[in-house]
């Protein structure tokens, strides 16, 4: 059986959560670079994007989220009861959709970075903060889930590629998110792609 | 609040997000109260997760996020597929239309526009026209969201460049708006439903 493989640019952005993720389940695959889109890959892109996830079996997903959640379905890391599930995806969409979107727009100047301030923080990582100090999990239950690693994603990320927002963000203002942070770059699998994933040419 | 033993949805009047859950919902013919309001009180604000409609209640159960509030109804129903694969290739095309095709319409650049809808819409009619559904050999959630995203797009008008979605272009998609309107629950919904602009 060949090994799962992920597809996507020499960047961070949409990749990471899956990587991040394959590497805290201690999944072996394969990290495929892509430098662009040419013919040998675009017959499997359904919408001609990036990220593709190939499994050992053949089958082929792409957006990073329905990736993401495929992986952790098979790894019983989505929560245990259809609450929880549904909790779990509640916090990728918001994620995925709400803050990671409006990211990349303040980062390309098509937002205003006072937003980040006045919506995301207090509307999002603030929250966060706030279950994680009430439950401990995000999505409740009795362990980690995806919803806790996608939020460490983006905690880690906004303050990569907007660094005025890691002043906001960061030395303990949000301890349960620190908390969380500590939790995953502790992993011996995550730690270790983080010491050797490239220092990326865009800061994105 | 709803203290109905029903699930209760509340969003704007308008169609927006609000529209898929509404569908859905009616499709599959689960009794539901729709709760429109005009604007987000203080009081209301106070009880959302993240200060955003939609919002479903299902007894003390509550849940934000309409992609996720689809999945979760569609997933106690069976409408999301037979199998693993099956699921996450609906929720590949659920998340293509929250995550690709909605924003981009709310912040439109005719080009790009035209191009996006190409790639995705073109996409879906091949795989219809291939099989007949867009995942395995049973209607899904992924063919109700692109069913609605379709005809949320035309309803929008010239300013999400409407006319680029015609029926001679994409005639399984518009055979597919055909199925879900032909359907009990969502004729009677779409009859109720009041005249908006959004």
């Amino acid at each position: 059986m060949t090994k799962p493989q992920l597809s996507y640019f020499k960047v961070r952005a949409l990749g990471q959560f899956p990587r991040v993720l394959l590497s805290y389940l201690s999944i072996d695959y394969d990290n495929n670079y892509i430098d662009k889109i040419d013919e040998n890959i675009i017959d499997d892109l359904k919408y001609g994007q990036l990220p593709l996830y190939t499994d050992s079996n053949g089958f082929k997903l792409v957006q990073s989220m329905a990736i993401s959640k495929y992986i952790a379905s098979q790894h019983d890391f989505v929560g245990k009861t259809p609450e929880e599930k549904a909790l779990v995806d509640e916090t990728l969409a918001a994620v995925n959709i709400d803050v990671f979107t409006f990211i990349i727009r303040v980062f390309r100047g098509v937002e205003e970075k006072e937003k980040i301030q006045e919506i995301i923080i207090p509307r999002f990582f603030a929250k966060w903060n706030q279950i994680l100090g009430e439950k401990k999990y995000l999505a409740g239950g009795n362990s980690y889930t995806l919803a806790d690693l996608y939020v460490y994603v983006a905690y880690e990320y906004i303050g990569y590629v907007l660094p005025f927002a890691a002043d906001l963000l960061y030395n303990g203002k949000f301890p349960h998110l620190d908390s969380l942070k500590e939790h995953f770059e502790s992993n011996k699998g995550v730690a270790e792609y983080l010491k050797n994933r490239p220092i990326t040419e865009r800061k994105i | 609040m709803s203290t109905s033993s029903v699930p209760s949805l509340t969003y704007f009047q308008g169609r927006g997000l609000g529209q898929f859950s509404r569908v859905l919902l009616s499709y599959l013919g689960i009794p539901y109260e729709n709760i429109t309001v005009t604007e987000i009180s203080d009081a209301l604000r106070a009880t959302l997760p993240y200060g955003q409609l939609p919002i479903y209640r299902d007894g003390d159960f509550v849940l934000t996020q309409s992609s996720t509030i689809a999945r979760y109804i569609a997933k106690k129903h069976n409408f999301m597929g037979k199998n693993l694969e099956e699921e996450f290739l609906v929720d590949q095309i659920v998340t293509a239309i929250h995550a690709d095709i909605f924003p981009a319409f709310n912040n439109p650049v005719p080009e790009k526009l035209q191009k996006l809808y190409e790639k995705y819409f073109g996409s879906f009619e091949k795989k219809l026209q291939e099989t007949g559904f867009l995942v395995g050999s049973s209607v899904t959630l992924a063919d109700l969201y692109v069913y609605v995203g379709f005809d949320y797009i035309r309803f929008r008008g010239e300013a999400a460049l409407s006319s680029e979605l015609s029926d001679e272009k994409y005639p399984k998609i518009a055979e597919l708006k055909k199925f879900f309107e032909s359907n009990e629950g969502v004729a009677k919904y779409i009859k109720e439903r009041p005249e908006t602009k959004f």
